[in-house]
């Protein structure tokens, strides 16, 4: 644990009477990237903000390459930050806001300017030196933020959904090229966003939050397939979940109408089931073993198709590679599913989908 | 205080010991550096800072029996004492910062305490001072009696003017006329404001510049014009005699002169507000009110109204505001007819004078202002409609019906024309020999005023208004960066740091521009003639009054701009290891560079035309260029009056013409690199 890059020990802030994190605890390793991912409102930024130091944790401690952090300002941690809308100096040229940093700790002039244009080669962004950030395209400006951050070679470097303000195509672009950098300066990485895309493409590890408590954390192959909780199964990617009780029987098991799915919960225990929608197919007929419905929409999305099938269990969505045609409306389907594909997670409160939180 | 602190205490005088013996526990307890030491420091140093306060600058108190609490007796405050003063709060935002307040920055904290002082030396221990004096007993009689006396007192209260009698009671006037004057003034800002925005005519620039020339005219000078043009020897006077034989009267001299002065003078202010509201109104609601087949009066009646309201309600409280503050109206117009602040005037400077009663005038005066501001404040926290939409996006406002756009343009019309008679009349009467009598033209009023003769011993200031004129010059241009400057930090305390008491700092901040002149006046009249703070009499009066009462357009600027800048810019600094003061240095001063401009030019402003907060404070050697001018119209000298307020006109027009100048140069920056960004 001592070597980690930054570890955070039970910590807490509250805001007035609002409790924005909780009893938070995690460590990122030296050269790893990490993202914070949660739906808004979660706490996710105040973690991120708790790093930089532009919040003072109420409880715990916060320790950065060794040292306790807990009670020192932003300006004196070894950090550095790319905010969601850039917040490039407007009226600094380009040059002169990635030598900013450097100039406040002191650094002579003639050498930060120095550093700033080589951190602007190294990003491909040297003819744009003399610019005014609002001369330069949103992508530039992205990457103009990111030299200003990573010049000050920081301990941990941060980053606050900073996609966000690009279009959809750059989108995908950008989040390459950061996670090309991080590998390739070996940079140790936290990262806030709530897209899951975004997050499973580019994290070593992903810290799922909610309600200011982490729901849990994992890499994005653990998280999608091994979710702890309707909640995150949920949250990583499409998800059908339904609710259900564990049945007694010789071998204890849940029916989904006529599926059976064996499970080691003990009976009287009630469940969520998880049903991916790319690990169900339509079948035309309802037989032993498979859910029935009607369908009730289909949507042609180009390579696949998506159903909205109408069950005992409730709506389910089922999506298939694209046939020639569309399922009709009405017409009566059986959904059959592989049980190994199938995650039963017993329901605690605090997991209970619906019931907690109103967004959903 | 005589001597250093040092050599005080070794010579034996008692009163310094308490101030060594905090300095010597600070800087033990700052060796220690806990929590707990922090807070002990605190509570030492702030008590080291009041008690140089009441120990009479560190020179010691004589105890007086009688009253025991009096600070009467004791001697002035010295620059020893006020150096001491400074470094102990200096160490006490100090350890504020060590316990933890702001996340431990010390610079927000300095900033903090030091405003908080401010705040509390020259603006709350002022009014307390007013409510000591309305509680102290009358001469003759009990404290009940003279409460009584002060606080419901016929001339207070009296309704004998609906009964028929002569005259009611000034709480009633004031109010009477601050609603009326709220309402026409909000009624025509709004014509104009309508007429500038959604009518396409020639005259919207015009328009604009007409509703400009009232801020820079000190408020009295538009009574005057009315006097030249409907006083008994006025100009429109005498035409309707000559024509119509209709008898002169005093006709102007009352509550409807008065009612007319202010409603010119103050509908400026209203238009700026409603105009401001209703240019934030996004079209889109009115193109999706007439998509739903709303008529055009329909439109505004539903839509754009209650969008406005909340624009309405504020114009219409401040111009109360500014209404119940006039002094410079109701003496030049008011004859007979006594409003609250010029009855404190009045109490003060005239035959039955009573400071008891003039702060009992003032209470009540501070009361309704404070109630006026508190609804407004309220009644803008509640109900902000205009931000709901937020982004800017395009369209088409919806045209006005015609029977509305005739009403508008016919009363802006006749307001701008009112408008323009009354700046006439300024402009002519100031190079009219007698107005009224001769109308032939002649410099001599301003050669009275300003005029400069070349003596022996080289240039001799000979006129009359050179001295007020100078020094208003000089303290206007000294006052304005401060306050300003005292503004815009507190702004940026409110807008950028997290405290506790923050809405208490910004109501208390803002409250002062509740605060008639006049109550101003009177309460640093009683404040600071008197020992630990003995500044009466000097410059520094001045200075302080302004800043401490003008301090509030610097903190609304400030605030303003705040808002437009993302607080990720700070943020962002802040990361990159720059600290609070480097940020404001370099980050945020810069970005805020019109805002800065415009604080300090209408700080100056205000300065420059205030009549009711400097009437008690000037002294003959510290003369103002309003009182001066009022003094002129007391001895019926018009002429030199008005000569001397165009020159004040002319001079700030040119003030305000810089400032827009500065800003259009902001504003073409910001255009240009727009341009280069739409081609990149």
């Amino acid at each position: 644990m001592s070597d980690s890059a930054l570890i955070f020990d039970s910590v807490g802030k509250t805001f007035g009477r609002f409790e924005a994190v909780r009893d938070i605890a995690f460590a990122v390793e030296t050269h790893e990237l990490v993202s914070l991912l949660g739906p808004s409102g979660c706490g996710k930024t105040t973690v991120l903000r708790l790093i930089a130091g532009l919040e003072m944790p109420t409880r715990g401690r916060i320790v950065i390459a060794g040292k306790d952090v807990s009670r020192v300002p932003a300006s004196e941690r070894n950090i550095a930050m790319v905010f969601q809308s850039y917040a490039l100096f407007p009226h600094m040229n380009v040059i002169e806001n990635v030598a900013y940093g450097l100039l406040a700790q002191r650094m002579n002039k003639a050498e930060a300017f120095e550093r700033a244009r080589r951190q602007l080669d190294l990003l491909g962004l040297a003819a744009l030196e003399t610019r005014l950030p609002s001369a330069i395209s949103g992508g530039q400006q992205q990457r103009v933020a990111v030299a200003r951050a990573l010049v000050l070679e920081p301990d941990v470097l941060l980053f606050d959904e900073p996609l966000s303000n690009l279009d959809a195509k750059l989108r995908r672009q950008v989040r390459e090229e950061i996670r090309d950098l991080q590998q390739r300066l070996g940079l140790t990485v936290v990262y806030v966003t709530h897209d899951q895309s975004e997050a499973m493409a580019i994290s070593d590890r992903v810290i799922v939050m909610r309600h200011g408590r982490i729901a849990q954390s994992g890499t994005p192959r653990d998280l999608y397939e091994r979710p702890a909780s309707a909640f995150v199964a949920d949250f990583m990617g499409d998800a059908n979940v339904v609710g259900a009780e564990v049945l007694p029987g010789a071998t204890p098991l849940v029916r989904l109408d006529g599926l059976e799915l064996p499970t080691d919960l003990a009976p009287g225990t009630a469940v969520d089931v998880v049903l991916r929608p790319e690990h169900m197919h339509l079948d035309r007929a309802a037989g032993a073993g498979t859910i029935a419905g009607k369908v009730r929409r289909g949507s042609y999305l180009g390579a696949l198709a998506e159903y909205r099938v109408d069950t005992a269990v409730g709506a389910l969505l089922v999506s298939e590679a694209a046939t020639a045609t569309l399922l009709a409306e009405g017409t009566p389907v059986g959904i059959a599913i592989d049980p190994a594909n199938v995650r039963i997670i017993a329901r605690s409160d605090e997991a209970a989908l619906s019931a907690a939180d109103p967004r959903f | 205080m005589n001597g250093g602190l040092l050599g005080l205490s070794l010579s034996g005088l008692a009163a310094t010991l308490p101030v060594a013996a905090a300095a010597l526990a600070a800087f033990l307890l700052t060796l220690r550096g806990t929590r707990g030491a922090a807070l002990v420091t605190l509570a030492v140093t702030l008590g080291g800072a009041v008690w140089v306060l009441v120990s009479g600058g560190l020179a010691g108190t004589p105890y007086d029996a009688e009253a025991p609490l009096s600070l009467a007796n004791q001697p002035a405050m010295g620059w020893g004492a006020t150096i001491t003063l400074i470094a102990l709060l200096g160490l006490a935002a100090g350890a504020l910062a060590r316990r933890g307040a702001m996340d431990g920055d010390a610079f927000g904290n300095h900033l903090l305490v030091f405003s908080s002082a401010v705040l509390a030396i020259f603006v709350l221990f002022p009014v307390v001072q007013v409510l000591q004096e309305v509680m102290r007993p009358a001469a003759s009689g009990s404290l009940a009696e003279g409460l009584a006396e002060r606080f419901l007192g016929k001339d207070l209260w009296g309704l004998d003017c609906l009964a028929g009698g002569k005259r009611c009671g000034m709480v009633w006037n004031s109010l009477w006329l601050g609603i009326a004057v709220g309402l026409a003034t909000t009624l025509i800002g709004l014509a104009a404001a309508l007429f500038t925005t959604r009518i396409r005519s020639p005259f919207t620039g015009p328009a604009r510049l007409v509703t400009l020339l009232p801020l820079v005219t000190p408020p009295f000078v538009v009574g005057l014009a009315l006097i030249l043009l409907f006083g008994r020897s006025g100009s429109v006077t005498l035409f309707m005699y000559d024509v119509f034989d209709i008898r002169p009267s005093r006709w102007i001299y009352g509550p409807q002169g008065v009612w007319l002065a202010q409603t010119l003078g103050l509908t400026p202010l209203a238009f700026m507000v409603i105009h401001a509201t209703l240019v934030s109104v996004s079209p889109s609601v009115e193109e999706a009110a007439s998509t739903l087949r709303a008529s055009r009066w329909r439109t505004f009646r539903t839509v754009t109204l209650p969008l406005i309201r909340p624009g309405l309600a504020n114009a219409f409280l401040l111009t109360f505001i500014e209404s119940l503050a006039d002094l410079g109206n109701p003496l030049v117009l008011g004859g007979g007819f006594r409003v609250l602040a010029s009855g404190i005037y009045f109490k003060i400077v005239g035959a039955q004078a009573d400071l008891g009663e003039a702060a009992g005038l003032a209470v009540v005066l501070l009361v309704i202002s404070l109630a006026a501001f508190l609804l407004q404040v309220l009644w803008l926290r509640n109900t902000s409609f205009v931000t709901v939409t937020g982004k800017g996006d395009g369209g088409q406002h919806a045209r006005l019906s015609v029977p509305l756009k005739t009403g508008i343009i016919a009363l802006t019309l006749v307001w701008g024309a009112l408008i323009l008679t009354v700046y006439g009349t300024i402009i002519l009467g100031s190079f009219a020999t007698l107005w009224g009598r001769d109308y032939s033209l002649t410099l001599a009023n301003y050669v009275d005023a300003f005029n400069v003769i070349a003596g022996e011993h080289g240039l001799v200031w000979a006129g009359g208004a050179w001295n007020s004129f100078g020094t208003t010059m000089m303290l206007a241009t000294l006052a304005a960066p401060l306050t300003a400057a005292l503004g815009l930090l507190m702004a940026y305390l409110i807008a950028r740091r997290r405290f506790t008491g923050r809405r208490t700092f910004e109501f208390a901040a803002m409250m002062s521009f509740a605060m008639p002149g006049t109550v101003i006046g009177l309460a640093y009249v009683l404040a600071f003639n008197t020992p630990p703070i003995e500044i009466t009499g000097t410059a520094f009066i001045l200075v302080i009054a302004f800043v401490s009462r003008n301090m509030p357009i610097g903190l609304r600027v400030g605030l303003a701009q705040f808002s437009q800048l993302d607080p990720s810019l700070d943020e962002a600094s802040t990361t990159l290891g720059a600290g609070p003061g480097t940020t404001l240095r370099r980050v945020l001063f810069p970005l805020l560079k019109p805002a800065v401009a415009t604080a300090v030019i209408y700080a100056f402003v205000a300065s420059v035309t205030t009549l009711s907060q400097v009437i008690f404070l000037v002294s003959p050697r510290y003369d103002w260029a309003t009182t001066y001018i009022i003094g002129l119209v007391e001895n019926t000298n018009y002429g030199r009056a008005i000569a001397y307020s165009v020159v004040l006109i002319v001079l700030l027009i040119l003030v305000v013409a810089l400032l827009q100048l500065i800003l259009r140069r902001v504003e073409f920056r910001r255009l240009d690199t727009n341009k280069s960004r739409e081609t990149a």
